[in-house]
């Protein structure tokens, strides 16, 4: 996975070569599930629509897609962020978020310390659904390209070099952007439990 | 650096929280999508058989599409184009075993829902390539009508134009919604239609299945189509486009059927014509699929929501499927360009870019009026002015789905040829109606016809 496989990737969908397609979707199909269903949480019905809608979505314009853009994957997961978005507009509850707003606001400790990096939350805490409820709240609010890197960072525990080559970029540009990415996630994270909390956003 | 260590680790911890519920993927279902997307990338890839290459056609739609000043009219004329030749494909009546009982589920489902594709592509008759894809997503209902959200992409990627359609039968009224110029249309349909479309929306797939049991057709087997187990069926019959008009024609039709429900799960459709004698040909690749059986509706989604900032575009009534509306859309054609049109199906011929050129009076005339005029003006000017020759596609998509044997000669036949034959149908068993070069019409026994179609020039 890397600039030239993606070009050639590239060339053979404008060509309409199915062997080209194919290779995408066994490049990828397995990943694109996994972070679906890291947004989505424990329901396999949604995940499977959701990767099934991004994959068709995908086929139909694979055609149009231009390596010089971006990479393949960034451009196959910016499809699902629209799938997963439309899906959430459509069907998930705004209780879940509520409650998971109340459990932060509930939380004794260094909540902006954890969310900094500068201490490490109690197990408790990280076991809780109601945090991976945030997260996945607070990435779906983030750009696709910050999706993309947080979670081959911090979830699949992807070397910067190894992101560099999926995303088609440099290891210093990921750098870079990894650190605007955690910055947002900051942002939007705090803004998300504040609003529950109904702190004033001075106190951020 | 340790701290950035640490501070990574924890940034870690915390984002690894959405991994703890994580499902490992499912990958039975990846394998049946691997094939389903690789058949949804075939459909949409590019067509290199066609000949046609990407740069003309790229500037061929943007030409249509972007350019002209009629392309509200455009992009609503590619759609009847869909509707005029799937029409053309839905009446015919046959027999058969397993698709006779595909038919009749089919004719119970009281509401459907479903997605197609339509790609056209080729060249005009006047040499101007044409590349043309839309996408849409289908609601039908037996009691409330039709939606179609409709999507006429752009080639070059820029932005796609989307259109709501909604065919209201029992209001007899269609409205057409386009957001991006925040206007809509509103069409009154005359009774005929409404009736037609009350009793038969004109994406029936059942009428598909009619036509495929009146051709030679086979079976493909079982496989694994879309996720689901479905019999193949396939006829490359041209019966199966009999009577469109079209020269040299290649189908290629293949339906695949659910063999629990009985039900189509996926429609593919090739054609290939020649458009005129120099061997200019058209493409249309055709592709039903996620077809949703039996789905519950719920009215108001029948009841278009309009903004109030929209502006109201009035569409006249388009010309009632009749032998005097052809006649007139005929002699308008022939005022204009100073022949017929090659074929009766393509509205692209209806556009004011195939008379531009043209030193006919008619066309004169109609270049001196409009001459001035704001775009907007000219293009409801034009809009008005070329109407009448709906007509011609109207009657004979309505001669094709009656089954009336209809054929067409426009391509050879003049407005000075009084006594060949332009247009012919069939009125009773030995009988047919003729339209002759100089439009004057006459019904003649089907011995007089065979004279009159052998000394028609080949």
């Amino acid at each position: 996975m890397n600039e030239q496989t993606d070009t050639e990737i590239a060339r053979g969908l404008q060509q309409g070569n199915r062997d080209a397609w194919l290779k995408l979707y066994d490049l990828y199909a397995e990943k694109l599930w996994r972070n679906v269903a890291r947004l989505m949480g424990g329901d396999p019905a949604s995940v499977a629509d959701i990767v099934q809608e991004t994959f068709l979505a995908a086929a139909r314009s694979a055609g149009n897609f231009d390596p010089r853009r971006g990479s393949l994957w960034v451009w196959l997961w910016a499809i699902a962020k629209r799938h997963v978005a439309l899906h959430y507009r459509k069907c998930r509850p705004n209780a879940a978020l509520t409650q998971a707003q109340k459990w932060w606001t509930s939380l004794n400790g260094q909540k902006d310390d954890w969310l900094q990096g500068t201490e490490k939350p109690p197990a408790e805490v990280l076991e809780s659904r109601e945090l991976a409820e945030l997260v996945r709240y607070t990435l779906e609010e983030l750009p696709a390209e910050y999706q993309v890197l947080l979670m081959a960072k911090y979830v699949d525990g992807a070397a910067v070099k190894q992101i560099a080559d999926q995303v088609n970029g440099s290891s210093i540009a990921v750098r870079s952007k990894l650190a605007r990415a955690r910055k947002a996630f900051r942002g939007v994270f705090k803004r998300l439990t504040h609003r529950a909390s109904g702190m004033q956003e001075v106190a951020l | 650096m340790r701290k950035n260590k640490n501070s990574d680790e924890n940034f870690t911890s915390l984002l690894s929280a959405i991994d703890r519920q994580a499902l490992a993927p499912d990958q039975e279902f990846l394998k049946q999508l691997r094939e389903r997307s690789a058949r949804e990338f075939a459909a949409g890839a590019p067509d290199v058989s066609a000949n046609t290459p990407k740069s003309i056609h790229i500037a061929a739609l943007r030409s249509i599409i972007m350019k002209s000043p009629l392309v509200k009219i455009s992009v609503a004329a590619v759609v009847i184009i869909a509707c005029l030749i799937g029409l053309s494909f839905w009446r015919t009546t046959g027999s058969g075993i397993a698709l006779a009982d595909v038919l009749e589920r089919i004719e119970k489902v009281k509401a459907f829902r479903y997605k197609w594709i339509l790609k056209i592509y080729g060249d005009e008759a006047s040499g101007k390539p044409v590349n043309v894809e839309i996408r849409s997503t289908d609601l039908s209902s037996q009691e409330h009508g039709s939606r179609s959200s409709v999507e006429v992409l752009d080639p070059n990627g820029g932005e796609s134009t989307f259109t709501e359609v909604y065919r209201l039968p029992q209001k007899k009224t269609i409205i057409r919604i386009t957001p991006r110029q925040k206007k809509y249309e509103r069409e009154e349909i005359g009774d005929a239609m409404g009736e037609r479309r009350r009793k038969q929306n004109d994406s029936d797939p059942g009428a598909l299945v009619k036509k495929i049991l009146k051709c030679r057709y086979e079976s493909m087997g079982r496989s694994i189509v879309d996720g689901v187990e479905a019999e193949g069926f396939r006829t490359t019959d041209p019966n199966y486009n009999s009577g469109g008009g079209f020269k040299n024609l290649q189908v290629d039709v293949k339906m695949w059927v659910d063999v629990k429900t009985r039900l189509p799960v996926r429609y593919e459709e090739v054609t290939r014509a020649d458009f005129d004698r120099n061997g200019n040909r058209m493409s249309q690749q055709f592709v039903w699929y996620d077809f949703q059986w039996g789905v519950p509706v719920d009215p108001a989604e029948f009841e278009p929501v309009i903004p109030d900032d929209y502006t109201v575009v009035t569409v006249p009534k388009k010309p009632a499927p009749t032998e005097e509306n052809a006649i007139k859309g005929l002699k308008l054609y022939a005022d204009l360009s100073g022949h017929y049109p090659k074929n009766p199906n393509w509205t692209s011929y209806y556009q004011w870019s195939a008379f531009e050129k043209s030193d006919t009076s008619a066309a004169q005339r109609l270049k001196e009026e409009i001459k001035g005029l704001t775009e907007e003006k000219k293009a409801n000017r034009l809009r008005d002015a070329l109407l009448p020759l709906h007509g011609i596609g109207i009657f004979y998509a309505h001669l094709v789905s009656k089954a009336k044997d209809p054929a067409y000669y426009g391509e050879t036949v003049t407005p000075k040829d009084a006594d060949k034959v332009l247009l012919r149908w069939k009125v009773s068993d030995n009988e047919y109606r003729v339209i002759f070069g100089d439009l004057h019409a006459e019904t003649v026994t089907s011995e007089k016809l065979a004279e009159l179609e052998k000394a028609l020039p080949k």
